[in-house]
């Protein structure tokens, strides 16, 4: 292990360069830590959102396919019929457990207010939703009370629209099922906005089931889907796979009925974030690249500039194994020293700013809602050390296996 | 036994078309402790012949023997680890390691050798550095150091190892010839005191003098032999 020590002199003995690497790899294992702690948070705090809001921990419904799209079209294609409903809601209660099972209907309407019109998502909620209030943050009025018809939630920004307070009566018009026209005169009863999503403009309103019922001319009680709400996320797809167990089980595998964990549901909401979070971890690869041009270059100057040291090394009996550790090593002790000290810094910037809540401003509240809380975690920490030294090892092992297999002959030549 | 033997040994260089053939058929024999030169003009194929005794190269004919060992038979760990063991190197510009001190410069092979304990290490550092009288200077970079205490320290890292063959390619070329003469003078001492064999090359008549046999190399043969 002594013989590491040359390693060490001979980082030490050209300060500057090896700050310069260190400098890069500092910047990457700083800016990884910051980026990774920032998405994870955003990731997390959206897809807690949209559980709580729209898709709950798992979903069971009559028709496949995305549930949020750009078209912001969400009506189904095929309903689950009452009956099965309440077989399913009665599975789950009885041997899974939840902690709320809602039954919703979704729909698409337009809201008018005298000549003002806004189209809107609009979801049907039974009187046993509860979860939906934790997302949806009232700036005026109340959430809704259960079982009460004709009572609307609105988001702000549709309110704002539509130029309506709490207690004013809005025309709601939407298309049936079969093709036919209705309108109801419905009581705006709270003013809010919905944790995160609200800032993707994602026009949704909430009612109570019934009404959302008769919007869609669902006679006889069928519903969209259920969603089901468990206590921990991380179990929401074998509780999906287990409720599958049992419907199966109970002979309702014919009913064409689909369970769907919030994991597949979150559409272009979540494609949004994994957007963001390539684009920047896009702009870390780049600076990986560079600092993996940054090791190769240093190592094509060492070989140049230590020729001879090389080939002495290799005449003494040092083997080419030892050579190649004692060039890596050298690269090593910059890199470990600068990716420590990176992810230090950015640990404790974390681990500060954890402590606050964060106030985005234009464009990041689009993503991270006004207040956010950045989340600190270990493993998180240790992982980017380990792709670091990862991409350490890729760019510096052939280099050195070059140096170290200079033939010495070539090397110890006299002019 | 022979510390080295060689037999019929020819090495050609191939440069683009043109071949050089720098050794036409050397044999010679070097018994154990001897202090022996190769001695001839530049060009005549010392430093060839030296690094196919160290191992550094292979011949393009002939055999190689050091001790009881045929050379051109091992693989590349092997020799590695003959290099490591049995031959020590002295370069005629001294190859000394710049970041590293005096003491640190000797103690480099120990370091990749097995079974030599830190004890051992510093015992054998601190005697050859006693040896080569540098004692004082154990701190000291080699840039900070003349031509002849460099030489030295070269001499004290080839014996570090307790090698059975000490390898030196005109190991006086860069030295002024008092200089010179008194580091050939310590390698001699230290031969005849370690039991060591050292094969030294140069061009220099005042030092091969002080050898006990010189072999005369010329344009790639030994043209005479002369024991003293
Ligand atoms: N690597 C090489 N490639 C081609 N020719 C070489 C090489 N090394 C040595 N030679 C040639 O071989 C001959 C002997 O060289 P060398 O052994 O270095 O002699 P000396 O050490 O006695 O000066 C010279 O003609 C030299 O030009
Ligand atoms: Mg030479």
């Amino acid at each position: 292990m002594k013989l590491f020590n040359l390693s060490f002199k001979n980082v030490l003995e050209n300060p500057k360069r090896s700050m310069t690497l260190g400098f890069f790899i500092f910047l990457v294992s700083l800016l990884m830590v910051l980026s990774n702690s920032f998405f994870a948070t955003v990731k997390n705090n959206l897809e807690n959102a949209l559980i709580d809001s729209f898709t709950g921990h798992y979903m069971v419904r009559a028709s496949e396919g995305e549930l949020f799209r750009t078209d912001v079209r969400w009506w189904e294609s095929s309903y689950v019929q009452a009956d099965q409903a309440a077989q399913v809601k009665q599975i789950i209660e009885q041997k899974l457990g939840a902690t709320e099972v809602t039954a919703r209907v979704r729909h698409n309407a337009m809201f008018s207010v005298g000549v003002q019109k806004q189209p809107s998502m609009i979801i049907g909620l039974d009187s046993s939703a509860k979860t939906y209030t934790k997302s949806f943050e009232l700036v005026e009025g109340r959430h809704l009370t259960p079982g009460n018809p004709d009572e609307l939630l609105l988001s702000e920004f549709q309110a704002k629209k539509l130029e309506v307070k709490v207690g004013d009566i809005i025309g709601v018009e939407s298309v049936t099922k079969d093709g036919d026209p209705i309108e109801r005169e419905m009581k705006v009863v709270g003013i809010g906005n919905m944790n995160y999503i609200s800032n993707f403009r994602f026009p949704v309103a909430f009612m109570d089931l019934k009404s959302a019922q008769a919007l869609v001319g669902l006679t006889n009680g069928e519903v969209s889907d259920l969603t089901v709400y468990l206590d921990d996320k991380s179990q929401a797809e074998s509780a999906a796979q287990s409720l599958q167990a049992e419907m199966t089980a109970a002979g309702m595998s014919g009913t064409g009925l689909t369970i769907t964990p919030f994991g597949k549901l979150g559409g272009f909401l979540m494609s949004t974030v994994s957007l963001y979070m390539s684009m920047f971890n896009g702009f870390i690869g780049l600076l990986m690249v560079i600092v993996a041009i940054l090791i190769v270059n240093l190592l094509f100057m060492i070989g140049l500039e230590r020729r001879q040291e090389i080939g002495t090394l290799r005449a003494i009996g040092i083997s080419r194994m030892q050579n190649i550790l004692i060039f890596m090593t050298e690269i090593y002790i910059i890199c470990y020293v600068a990716a420590l000290a990176g992810i230090a810094l950015g640990g404790i910037i974390v681990k500060i700013l954890s402590n606050f809540g964060l106030k985005a401003a234009a464009p990041l509240d689009y993503l991270l809602g006004r207040e956010f809380f950045i989340q600190f975690d270990w493993m998180q920490l240790g992982s980017v050390m380990g792709v670091v030294m990862t991409l350490v090892f890729i760019a510096s092992f052939w280099p050195c296996y070059r140096i170290a297999s200079l033939k010495p002959v070539d090397t110890l030549k006299e002019i | 036994m022979a510390t080295v033997a060689i037999k019929e040994v020819t090495k050609e260089y191939v440069l683009d078309k043109t071949k050089v053939q720098a050794l036409r058929g050397v044999s010679l024999q070097v018994e154990e402790g001897e202090f022996v030169t190769i001695a001839g003009s530049s060009g005549s194929g010392k430093s060839t012949l030296l690094n196919l005794i160290g191992c550094l190269d292979h011949p393009t004919s002939g055999q190689i023997f050091i001790g009881d060992t045929q050379v051109h038979t091992m693989t590349e760990k092997q020799l590695d680890s003959l290099r490591l063991n049995t031959i020590g190197f002295i370069f005629q510009s001294f190859n000394l390691i710049p970041v590293l001190n005096v003491y640190e410069n000797i103690e480099l092979p120990l370091l990749a050798m097995k079974g030599v304990s830190a004890e051992e290490r510093r015992s054998r550092v601190n005697y050859f550095m006693e040896a080569v009288g540098l004692k004082a200077l154990a701190k000291h970079k080699p840039s900070e150091l003349s031509g002849g205490q460099r030489q030295r320290v070269a001499i004290a890292r080839a014996l570090a190892t307790k090698p059975k063959l000490v390898l030196a390619d005109e190991p006086t070329a860069n030295l002024d010839s008092k200089t010179g003469i008194e580091i050939i003078e310590l390698m001699h001492e230290i031969s005849r005191r370690e039991k060591t064999t050292f094969i030294f090359s140069t061009h220099d008549p005042k030092v091969m003098q002080r050898a006990d046999r010189i072999f005369y190399l010329q344009d790639g043969v030994i043209n005479k032999e002369e024991k003293r």
